[in-house]
């Protein structure tokens, strides 16, 4: 793919390293002298010095041969402004900006920007896994983390063991897709019961996920 | 000065306030609207609030608690008047197309950024722009003149 990277200072050479490593050709644009010449010399890429969120420097960067541009400036505004001249102007088929702001993860993906990268956002998610990571062992969130799959350990103590899965009363958007109990693998219904040592794999909303593992573990988040 | 005709007192929210933000920011509140003005730095904010009698807000313009605080959604107008490009436009951004204000203006330098927010009902003033065109008129005028 043909990369544009805007902006960013030491994130922009393990990012570009990366990319170069994997094959990609990759086109820096950076406001410091300094660092265009460094990352020419180092990485052997082009590089324009010039201010990203102007659409003439963008221009010089070929901005419309681009496959992805990603915007990597401290400021949240100036990434959208990046994101929004490649999708409008240059047609840019990815987007992608880092935020600081973890509100503005979810407004950016309204405009112009196809993904944004948080690191707060990114920390929360590690601490709450941590947090109920007790029971827990796998754990993939899908679709910007709207969506998780994940299983749970029944122990002795869980308050759905030995019931039947009717009479748990799971929240709407969860779903238990199926029961791992030791060799077997169970297919739910209804009137499967639940035993301690099954090994439960759930699909759920993120909102729901919290009331399903506490039916299921009897541990609520500290 | 008279700058505007509107009949109802309309709530106005100023993003900036340095020379441009406070000045419309005057002119508004002059003739009884209810103007909000937001600006990142405390220090920006009280020598005008004691001056004219409107809302001060120190704070972050694009925020959404911040816009949210200065009543953005009962806001009929929204002047983005930062002395940044990108702030502005990210400011107008949120107003028009998050909070659907009815009249979103935002000050521009640099009009190569125009496909950011173009398409958009945003109303974009360029002092540059307007700097030029006035020259002109006063050109032609000046010719006009000596013929």
């Amino acid at each position: 793919m043909n990369i544009l990277i805007v902006g960013g200072e030491q994130n922009a050479y393990y990012l570009i390293k990366s990319l170069k490593a994997k094959g990609h050709e990759v086109v820096a644009v950076n406001h410091e002298h300094d660092q265009c010449q460094m990352l020419a010399d180092k990485y052997g890429i082009k590089t324009i010095c010039g201010n990203g969120s102007n659409a003439n420097t963008l221009q010089e960067a070929h901005a419309e041969k681009m496959d992805a541009v990603i915007a990597l400036y401290k400021q949240d505004a100036a990434n959208l402004i990046v994101s929004e001249l490649a999708k409008k102007q240059f047609n840019v088929k990815y987007t992608f900006a880092i935020v600081n702001d973890p509100k503005n993860a979810e407004l950016f993906q309204g405009f112009g920007v196809d993904k944004c990268v948080n690191a707060t956002l990114s920390f929360i998610e590690l601490i709450e896994q941590q947090a109920i990571a007790g029971s827990i062992k796998k754990y993939l969130p899908a679709e910007d983390c709207k969506v998780m799959i994940f299983d749970v350990l029944l122990t002795e103590k869980s308050p759905a063991a030995n019931k039947k899965l009717w009479e748990i009363g799971f929240p709407p958007q969860s779903i238990i897709t199926c029961i791992l109990r030791g060799e077997e693998i169970i297919l739910p219904q209804g009137n499967t019961i639940l035993m301690a040592g099954d090994k439960v794999v759930i699909i759920s909303s993120s909102q729901s996920r919290e009331q399903t593992i506490a039916l299921l573990t009897g541990e609520h988040k500290k | 000065m008279k700058l505007f005709n509107r009949e109802k007192h309309e709530n106005i929210i100023i993003a900036g306030c340095g020379n441009f933000g406070t000045k419309i920011a005057s002119v508004f509140a002059a003739k009884n609207d209810n103007v909000t003005i937001i600006d990142i730095k405390e220090q920006s904010l009280p020598a005008i609030a004691n001056a004219y009698n409107y809302y001060a807000i120190e704070g972050d313009a694009t925020d959404l608690d911040t816009l949210e605080y200065a009543g953005i959604k009962t806001a009929d107008l929204l002047i983005a008047a930062t002395n940044d490009d990108n702030t502005n436009i990210m400011i107008a951004k949120i107003a028009k197309e998050y909070y659907r204000v009815n009249q979103v203006i935002t000050r521009i330098e640099d009009t190569s950024k125009e496909a950011a927010y173009n398409k958009t009902g945003i109303i974009a003033i360029c002092p540059l722009d307007l700097s030029l065109n006035e020259l002109q008129h006063i050109l032609i005028k000046e010719k006009e003149l000596i013929k």
